[in-house]
């Protein structure tokens, strides 16, 4: 059975008057391709950063290239126990302190870019999304 | 030390049976370098790829901002050093990414994990920063 198509809106808006002489005020609306799977849960990270295996989030075998990915750790543990890390391709590459935020779309469908978390604290809480079509 | 406040908002109707779903996250991040620049990119193959941002010059968690400006080509990011020949962001004409890079500094650097960059044609117009 064929699945209707939808579509994701996304904005980011980056604004400081303080950090350069002229103010910064940027909001960017990202196009995305019409996608047909997605969604947000929330969920424990059981796997200690640094301390062996991660969890798999998402397979790069199941969706094509460019599915958009949203990670956001909503905890209040400023430091480093309380953060949330993303390793792409068996490599640490995003590093989530209490309330960051991350969105980029990803490249997929490629050997070992599998997205996996691992936490500073075992059961630390993130929250994800993946918006795509399948591969 | 300045501030730069970030706001995120994601939504889609129809995604799931149960509700339309948006979502609004906002952070205001405590700064004290930053900024956005414009740039041309040329390399078109993986195997030339160029850095943009040092994996050794920027602290664990520098916020990274890239979007592409280009109405025709595809700007393609490497992350990582694991797969030589892969690369882990694609942003078609328009899109953007943000993220809390980790800036993995390794013992002997030889830029196998900076943020490189290449396109599916050449002069393709690059808008990418950093907030740390």
């Amino acid at each position: 059975m064929a699945v209707a198509e939808t579509a994701v809106n996304v904005s980011i808006t980056l604004e400081s008057t303080d950090l350069t002489t002229d103010a910064l005020s940027l909001v960017t609306y990202i196009d995305v391709a019409p996608i047909t799977m997605g969604g947000i849960l929330r969920r424990m990270a059981y796997r200690v950063t640094g301390t062996g295996s991660a969890e798999e989030i998402a397979e790069e075998t199941h969706f094509e290239e460019g599915a958009i990915i949203y990670v956001y750790n909503p905890g209040t543990d400023t430091e480093a126990t309380g953060n949330i890390t993303i390793e792409i391709g068996g490599q640490d590459i995003m590093t989530l302190a209490a309330g960051d935020w991350a969105l980029f779309p990803w490249s997929a469908g490629q050997s070992g870019d599998d997205i996996n978390v691992t936490a500073g604290t075992s059961g630390n809480i993130f929250e994800y999304g993946v918006f795509g079509k399948p591969a | 030390m300045a501030t730069l406040k970030t706001t995120l908002v994601l939504g889609s109707e129809k995604v799931t049976s149960v509700v339309d779903l948006i979502t609004t996250i906002k952070k205001d991040l405590t700064v004290t370098e930053g900024g956005i620049l414009v740039t041309e990119i040329d390399a078109v193959l993986e195997s030339t790829a160029v850095s943009i941002f040092g994996a050794c010059d920027y602290p664990l968690g520098t916020y990274i901002y890239l979007k592409n400006k280009d109405t025709t080509n595809t700007l393609k990011f490497k992350l990582s050093s694991i797969n030589a020949t892969d690369h882990q962001i694609t942003l078609t004409p328009g899109q953007a990414a943000f993220f809390p890079w980790t800036a993995e500094c390794p013992e002997e650097n030889t830029g196998q994990n900076d943020i490189k960059v290449f396109a599916s044609d050449v002069d393709t117009t690059l808008e990418y920063g950093a907030f740390n």
